[in-house]
C-alpha cells in the first residue's frame, strides 16, 4: 500500500486508503478522523464493544505505513506502566558489580542513564523518530488520576524525567482513545480530543463488512446474516453481537458450507453470536431459530 | 456582519449551552478550525466537523442534532421560525392578560404563576366559567375575607392541577413569554422548542405518561448503568496503594544474599460494595410505581447480585422478579400482582426490623443500601430507632427521597432520617442523574 503523507492527506484519500485497508467507512467516521489527523487533536472514540473502534488505530497505522503503539488501559494502571520505569534489577546488579571500583557520581550518572530506563507506550511514542500511532485502549478502565495525568500529556506532548528533564515529542504522534462508555469521562480530557461516536452498523454496512472480510460468503446468505445480526442488536440482551460475532458467525457457515441461514445453522453458532447464558436463554424464550429464520424471510 | 460563520458559530453554541451542553471557548475555537478544513458548502461535513468537535458524548448527540437542523436552515424558513414564534409570544402574553383580569380577588390578581395562568387560559370555556363564578362569589365586600386570598390562590392552584391531571399533558403545553425586546427572537425560540423536547428528564416522575416509558427506560438504564460503574470505582479508589511489601521483598531475595533485588508490591483487594435497594411502594409512593420498578429493573440489569426489596406495612423480597430478566412490562405486571404489600398504608420500623432479622447476611459492612421512599410513614421514632441500628451494621445509607425538597422542613420524618442517611431529592430523572453526577459513593 502507497504511504499517505498526513499534511497533504484529503478526506477523499483517507476514506480510499480506509477502504484498501479493509475499513468499510462513511463520512460519518471518516470526517472526524480527518479533522483529528489536521488539527492534531487525539481522537476520542466511544461506541459499544466490538463496532470497531480499536481497528481504526490499526488502519491509521496501515495508511501512514507506521508503527502503531498501544497502551492498553486497566483498574491500577499508573505511569510506571504507561510511561516509564527504571529498571531497579538492573541498577542493582551495577551497584553492587561497581561499588567498590567507581566513583559515586560516576556511578549515579551510569545508572540513570538510556540503558536503565524502561520505556513505556507514551514515552516510546513520544520519542519516536517518526509520527506513529498512539492508541489509548479503553481509557475508561483507568481512573482519574491516570486520566489526569495522560490529559497533561496529550496536551503538550512532553513529559518530565526528573533525571533527564523534559523531554518534547519529535513528533505529536496520531493518538486514539477507545472509550466503551463504562463510566463518564473528565471534561478536561474530552475538551482536547476530537469526539466520535460509532454506532453498530446498518444492514447495509454490515453487509458490506462481510463481503469484505469474508468473501466467499454468498450474496444471499451475507444477507440472511446481516438481517439475523441485526434483529439480535434490537433485542433487549446484555451483550449485543458485535461486528466480529458478525464474522465469527460468517466464517463459520462458509465451514458449513451454508447456502442459507438455516435453522440447524443458528443452532450451532449461536454461541458465536450470544456469549452470555442469560441472553442464550432469552433469545430461545422470545424467537428461537425458527423465529429467526421465518423473521429474515419475511424481511 | 450578522450572517458570517463565526457570528453562526457562536450564536449555535450558545444554543448549546442553553440546552445544557458545555462548551468551551477552546472548543469553539477549534470548531472554526475544523470548518476551515471541510467543504464549508457541504451541509453534512459541516453538520460532522461542528459535532466532531463540540460534542462529547452520546447523550448530547441527539440535542447537538436536533439543534443543528433547527438553527442551520435556510433563510426562508428561518423567516417563517421567526414569525411562528412572535405570533405564539403575541397569542400568549393576550392570553395572560385575559386570566390576569379574570384570575383576580377584590380586583387584585392571584399570585399564580406564568404557566398556571396560561393554563388556566387554555382550559375549556365552561371550567373557566366555574373558577370566575367562584372568585366572584368569594369576593363578596366583607372584611372576615381579608386574608381569604392566599387560601384562595391555593384552592385555584389546586384546581387547576386537577384539571391537568384529568385532561393530561397534552393540553398543557407551556411555552415561556419573553421579553419583547429580546435580541435573537430565532435563538429564543429554538432554545424553547428544544427545552420543550427533552423536558422528559426534567418531568415528575409521577406525572410520565405511558407513551415515554421506553424513552425513561432506557434514560434509567444508562443512569443506572453509570451509578453501578461509579460505586466500584470509588471503592477501588480509595481503597487503591501500591505498597512495598517489605515482608516478603526480603523473604523473596533471600536466595540473593540478603540483597533487596526483587522487588515485592503490596495492593490492596478491591471489594466492590453489595447493593440493597429497599423501595417503598405504599400508598403515597403509588404514583411513582413505575419509577421505582423501573429503577430496580435497570440497576438489576447492570449490577450483579443486587438485593432489592419493596415495603409498605410488611417487608417482601423481589429480587428474583427481576433475575428472571423478563422484559419490563411483565416484571411489572407479576410484581404488582403477586406482592402482598402494594399500595398499602407504610410502616417503615416494621419493615427495617424485618430486614434486619430475617437477612442479616445481607447486611455487612460492605453494604450500601439506597433506599427509595418519601419518609412518609407510620410510627417515625419506631423507624428512626431501626433506622440507627441498619446505619450501624452497614457501610452506608443512601436515601433517594421523591418529595421536593421545599416540604423538606415542615416534615420530622425526613429532619430525622436526613442525619441517619444521605438524603438527596429525587423525583425527576434529572435530579437522578445529577445525584449520580455528584458522585456520592
Amino acid at each position: 500500500m502507497k504511504r499517505e503523507n498526513l499534511s497533504s492527506i484529503t478526506i477523499e484519500r483517507l476514506r480510499q486508503g480506509f477502504e484498501k485497508a479493509g475499513y468499510i467507512a462513511e463520512d460519518d467516521i471518516i470526517v472526524p478522523v480527518y479533522l483529528a489527523l489536521r488539527l492534531e487533536k487525539p481522537i476520542l472514540i466511544t461506541g459499544a464493544p466490538g463496532v470497531g473502534k480499536t481497528e481504526i488505530a490499526k488502519v491509521l497505522a496501515s495508511v501512514f505505513q507506521t508503527a502503531l503503539i498501544r497502551l492498553q488501559c486497566y483498574e491500577g494502571l499508573d505511569e510506571n506502566k504507561a510511561l516509564y520505569e527504571w529498571n531497579y534489577q538492573r541498577q542493582l546488579i551495577k551497584i553492587q558489580l561497581i561499588k567498590d571500583t567507581a566513583s559515586e557520581e560516576m556511578v549515579e550518572q551510569d545508572l540513570f542513564s538510556r540503558g536503565y530506563l524502561l520505556e513505556r507506550p507514551l514515552l516510546r511514542a513520544i520519542q519516536a523518530q517518526e509520527k506513529t500511532v498512539l492508541l489509548i485502549d479503553e481509557i475508561d478502565k483507568t481512573d482519574e488520576e491516570f486520566e489526569a495525568f495522560l490529559f497533561e500529556v496529550l496536551s503538550d506532548f512532553q513529559v518530565s524525567i526528573p533525571e533527564w528533564g523534559t523531554i518534547e515529542a519529535n513528533h505529536i504522534p496520531m493518538v486514539v482513545l477507545t472509550n466503551n462508555g463504562e463510566r463518564e469521562l473528565s471534561d478536561g480530557l474530552k475538551r482536547r480530543c476530537v469526539y466520535l461516536y460509532i454506532d453498530f452498523p446498518t444492514i447495509e454496512k454490515e453487509l458490506k463488512i462481510i463481503k469484505v472480510k469474508v468473501p466467499e460468503v454468498n450474496d444471499r446468505l451475507a444477507e440472511d446474516i446481516a438481517l439475523a445480526v441485526h434483529y439480535m442488536r434490537e433485542q433487549d440482551f446484555k451483550k449485543k453481537p458485535s461486528i466480529s460475532e458478525t464474522l465469527d458467525l460468517a466464517n463459520a457457515l462458509v465451514l458449513f458450507d451454508a447456502k442459507r441461514l438455516e435453522e440447524k445453522h443458528i443452532k450451532d453458532t449461536i454461541n458465536l453470536l450470544l456469549k452470555d447464558k442469560e441472553d442464550i436463554d432469552l433469545f430461545y424464550k422470545e424467537l428461537g431459530p425458527f423465529g429467526l429464520v421465518e423473521m429474515i424471510n419475511k424481511r | 456582519m450578522k450572517n458570517y460563520i463565526e457570528n453562526n458559530i457562536a450564536r449555535f453554541v450558545h444554543i448549546l449551552r442553553h440546552l445544557g451542553i458545555q462548551v468551551s471557548i477552546l472548543e469553539t475555537l477549534t470548531s472554526l478550525q475544523a470548518l476551515v478544513l471541510v467543504d464549508i458548502m457541504n451541509r453534512d461535513h459541516v453538520k460532522m466537523a461542528l459535532s466532531a468537535t463540540l460534542v462529547k458524548n452520546h447523550d448530547q448527540q441527539v440535542i447537538f442534532n436536533q439543534s443543528f437542523d433547527s438553527f442551520f436552515v435556510a433563510p426562508e424558513v428561518k423567516i417563517k421560525q421567526n414569525q411562528e414564534w412572535k405570533e405564539r409570544q403575541e397569542e400568549g402574553l393576550r392570553l395572560l392578560e385575559d386570566a390576569e383580569t379574570d384570575l383576580a380577588y377584590k380586583g387584585e390578581t392571584l399570585d399564580l404563576t406564568e404557566e398556571e395562568m396560561l393554563y388556566y387560559a387554555k382550559l375549556p370555556e365552561e371550567e373557566k366559567r366555574k373558577i370566575r363564578d367562584y372568585l366572584k362569589a368569594s369576593s363578596a365586600p366583607d372584611d372576615r375575607y381579608d386574608r381569604f386570598k392566599p387560601t384562595l390562590e391555593s384552592q385555584v392552584r389546586g384546581s387547576l392541577r386537577y384539571w391537568k391531571q384529568r385532561l393530561g399533558e397534552e393540553s398543557t403545553e407551556y411555552y415561556p413569554l419573553h421579553d419583547p425586546g429580546v435580541d435573537d427572537p430565532a435563538l429564543v425560540s429554538i432554545v424553547d422548542e428544544l427545552q420543550e423536547d427533552s423536558s422528559i428528564l426534567y418531568e415528575d416522575m409521577k406525572r410520565i405518561g405511558q407513551q415515554d416509558l421506553p424513552k425513561v427506560t432506557n434514560i434509567l438504564k444508562h443512569l443506572s448503568r453509570k451509578l453501578a460503574t461509579m460505586i466500584s470505582r470509588r471503592y477501588k479508589q480509595s481503597k487503591k496503594a501500591v505498597k512495598l511489601d517489605l515482608r516478603r521483598s526480603i523473604k523473596a531475595n533471600v536466595r540473593y544474599g540478603g540483597i533487596i533485588f526483587k522487588l515485592q508490591y503490596k495492593q490492596k483487594r478491591v471489594q466492590k460494595p453489595r447493593i440493597l435497594l429497599f423501595c417503598d411502594v405504599s400508598g403515597s409512593m403509588s404514583r411513582y410505581a413505575a419509577f421505582v420498578i423501573q429503577f430496580i429493573y435497570g440497576l438489576s440489569a447492570v449490577v450483579k447480585n443486587i438485593e432489592s426489596f419493596i415495603f409498605a406495612e410488611e417487608l417482601e423480597y423481589v429480587s428474583s422478579f427481576f433475575n428472571e430478566r423478563h422484559s419490563f412490562e411483565d416484571t411489572m405486571v407479576r410484581l404488582i400482582g403477586k406482592s402482598r404489600t402494594w399500595g398499602k398504608g407504610t410502616n417503615m420500623g416494621n419493615a427495617l426490623s424485618a430486614l434486619r432479622e430475617k437477612y442479616p447476611l445481607l447486611l455487612t459492612s460492605d453494604t450500601v443500601v439506597i433506599i427509595l421512599s418519601d419518609t412518609k410513614t407510620l410510627d417515625i421514632d419506631y423507624a428512626e430507632e431501626e433506622l440507627t441500628k441498619l446505619k450501624r451494621s452497614v457501610k452506608d445509607i443512601i436515601w433517594l427521597n421523591t418529595l421536593p425538597q421545599s416540604e423538606w422542613d415542615n416534615l420530622a420524618s425526613v429532619q430525622k432520617y436526613k442525619r441517619l442517611s444521605k438524603m438527596y431529592e429525587c423525583y425527576t430523572l434529572a435530579h437522578l442523574e445529577k445525584v449520580i453526577r455528584k458522585q456520592f459513593l
